[in-house]
């Protein structure tokens, strides 16, 4: 994943991972939620960002597709979450992880991989 | 990169990397294998994970990988980590994200033959009574005073509300309780994940299946534990579903910040630890207990619906086809135990990720009836192939830290494997076999496909020579329900 921001790449990160569960095309978005995520520093905070997505994805039924990051610095975020609710299709996602984590400053923006547990 | 020349051949089927390849090293790392399975285990990453796993504060004897090893997320799975108490660490990573993963054996009086004019009822009845797939949710709706009494208690509350038999619990590793859980440690998100999810298959690599006993190596002890040739066997493979997995997850996140505390330094972030006897260590030992029993239920009550099933089908059809428990097997966990190294007992925690505990006979923790033959062993085999019954050994409990293989491994990716192989043509293949097929999804079936996984007997005939578990019986699949 890449972003000009840290905080378009956290949102580019969420998109690109919940790309992998289709939702039902042209459904309205019922579905918007606010939260916080937190790490002690940006490799953590994008895992547990990734998670809080997956984990609210798994316990209210809903499928989220837009994220749009208000604040975020390197050890917190704060955003909301568009999507579909209540989901017909279950993330087959269970986590983000740690494994070959990587997050990096290129000359022109930030670059992250992050290796899903299916 | 590490390659055949970084190995010194210690034994016919042992490999070792000296402690001398990477400086950061602490002890150095066994591999149990015959060549191809060597050459399988280098043709991915998990050689180096287990190099890593050697480098853990604490590690005593060697890093181990059986020879189903695979790549994990940090930690290999097909690896076993002992590492000296107290200053020694505990690792999230080390257990693995489905804690308490692991297979329970039931075997019928019945035979194939007397069963198989009916398996395509029992079939249908054991996928709608054990739901599968993801997120999938169970029958029952546990209070939050009930899901922390299954917290603490496993198997054991399984029996207060009558979905065990005293004979169950006999025949379950920890006797279905894995001591020190306290739920005051599991986060609130875990038990949401948890609340619903009892008595659940789950997806992936998770499965039941109905065997049939195909061949005995050892006629006395498989007589013991009621194995007969011909017979139907039923196997159980799953865990401790999205409360376990919450578990890891939570300390996996929070770890990150205690190693830095600890100043302890590691190669992969998936192995952050604690030391065992800190708050930390005890914390996630405490919660990793709680997974642990959460998942020897969830295996309880998928045997009483199994046996609710067979009720259902076959009673005033057949005779004798009641299912009791041969054992119950974790191979996803740590545990506290003591260990003879170097002609002294040491008190070490074991962690086992994608391995089997293979207690020996005369073990103090098996239950009477099993201590003269060594605890049953349960290596499940890819969908389609055979699976096997074994012992533990005395050379278990003095080469590897009382431990063996768990199941084939993989040796491809399930992306990869669901390019190449059609779930729908993959079951008609497995049909024409004689393999009936219930699954929920096409591409997790492909997910399965027999050619993602070496090769079992290979693995179960590589342990059974070095001597770190005994091969007693084979089972070949009739039957297999998936999510």
């Amino acid at each position: 994943m890449r972003g000009a921001t840290p905080a378009k790449l956290l949102e580019n990160a969420a998109r690109a991972m919940t790309s992998l569960c289709q939702l039902e095309s042209g459904k309205e978005a019922s579905a918007v939620r606010d939260f916080e995520a937190e790490g002690i520093d940006r490799k953590t905070l994008l895992v547990n960002w990734l998670n809080e997505i997956l984990y609210a994805e798994q316990t209210c039924g809903e499928i989220y597709d837009r994220f749009r990051i208000s604040e975020a610095s390197d050890n917190r975020l704060h955003a909301r979450l568009y999507g579909q609710a209540p989901g017909t299709t279950a993330s087959h996602i269970k986590a983000a992880t740690f494994h070959d984590l990587e997050v990096r400053k290129t000359a022109e923006e930030f670059e992250a991989t992050v290796v899903l547990d299916v | 990169m590490l390659n055949k020349h970084n190995l010194v051949r210690v034994a016919e089927y042992v490999w070792e990397i000296p402690p001398t390849f990477r400086e950061d090293m602490r002890v150095p790392a066994r591999l149990y294998a015959d060549e191809d399975l060597l050459d399988a285990a280098l043709s991915d990453n998990s050689i180096v994970q287990l190099v890593n796993t050697a480098t853990l504060p604490g590690v005593i004897q060697h890093a181990i990988a059986m020879p189903d090893i695979h790549q994990g997320y940090g930690f290999p799975i097909g690896g076993v980590v002992a590492t000296r108490l107290p200053e020694g660490v505990i690792s999230p990573g080390g257990v693995g994200y489905d804690i308490n993963c692991g297979v329970r054996l039931l075997i019928s009086g019945a035979t194939v033959e007397e069963i198989k004019p009916h398996l395509e009822e029992i079939a249908s009845s054991l996928y709608a009574n054990c739901p599968s797939g993801v997120g999938c949710r169970g029958h029952l709706r546990l209070t939050n005073s009930e899901l922390v009494r299954v917290l603490h208690e496993g198997s054991r509350w399984m029996l207060e509300k009558g979905y065990a038999s005293l004979e169950d619990l006999d025949r379950t590793e920890e006797f279905g309780r894995m001591s020190g859980a306290d739920s005051a440690f599991v986060s609130n998100r875990a038990h949401e994940r948890g609340r619903d999810q009892l008595g659940t298959l789950g997806a992936g690599n998770h499965f039941l299946e109905v065997d049939k006993v195909a061949e005995i190596y050892d006629e006395a002890i498989a007589a013991h534990l009621g194995i007969y040739s011909g017979n139907v066997a039923v196997q159980i493979h799953c865990g401790s579903r999205g409360l376990g997995h919450q578990i890891c997850e939570d300390f996996v996140s929070r770890f990150q910040e205690t190693v830095r505390n600890y100043g302890i330094t590691l190669p992969d972030r998936e192995l952050v630890c604690a030391p065992f006897d800190s708050k930390e260590g005890q914390e996630y030992f405490h919660a990793m207990a709680c997974a642990a029993n959460f998942a020897f239920a969830n295996r309880q009550l998928l045997a009483h619906m199994i046996r609710r099933s067979f009720e259902e089908i076959l009673a005033g059809r057949i005779k004798g086809f009641e299912l009791r428990q041969v054992y119950d097997i974790a191979h996803n966990m740590a545990k506290v135990e003591e260990h003879e190294i170097d002609g002294g007992s040491v008190r070490v925690c074991v962690h086992r990720k994608g391995s089997t505990r293979a207690f020996g006979p005369q073990s103090a923790v098996l239950p009477d009836d099993l201590r003269e033959i060594g605890q049953p062993v349960l290596i499940p085999g890819s969908m389609g192939t055979a699976s096997y019954v074994l012992t533990g050994t005395a050379g278990a409990m003095q080469q590897t830290f009382g431990s063996t293989c768990h199941g084939a491994g993989r040796v491809m990716s399930r992306a990869r494997a669901k390019r190449i192989v059609r779930g729908s043509e993959l079951r008609q293949q497995l049909r024409d076999r004689g393999i009936l097929i219930c699954a929920g999804s096409m591409s997790g079936l492909a997910e399965e496909a027999p050619l993602a996984y070496k090769d079992v007997s290979r693995v179960v005939d590589v342990v059974h020579r070095v001597g770190i578990a005994k091969k007693i019986a084979r089972l070949e699949p009739i039957a297999v329900i998936k999510g």
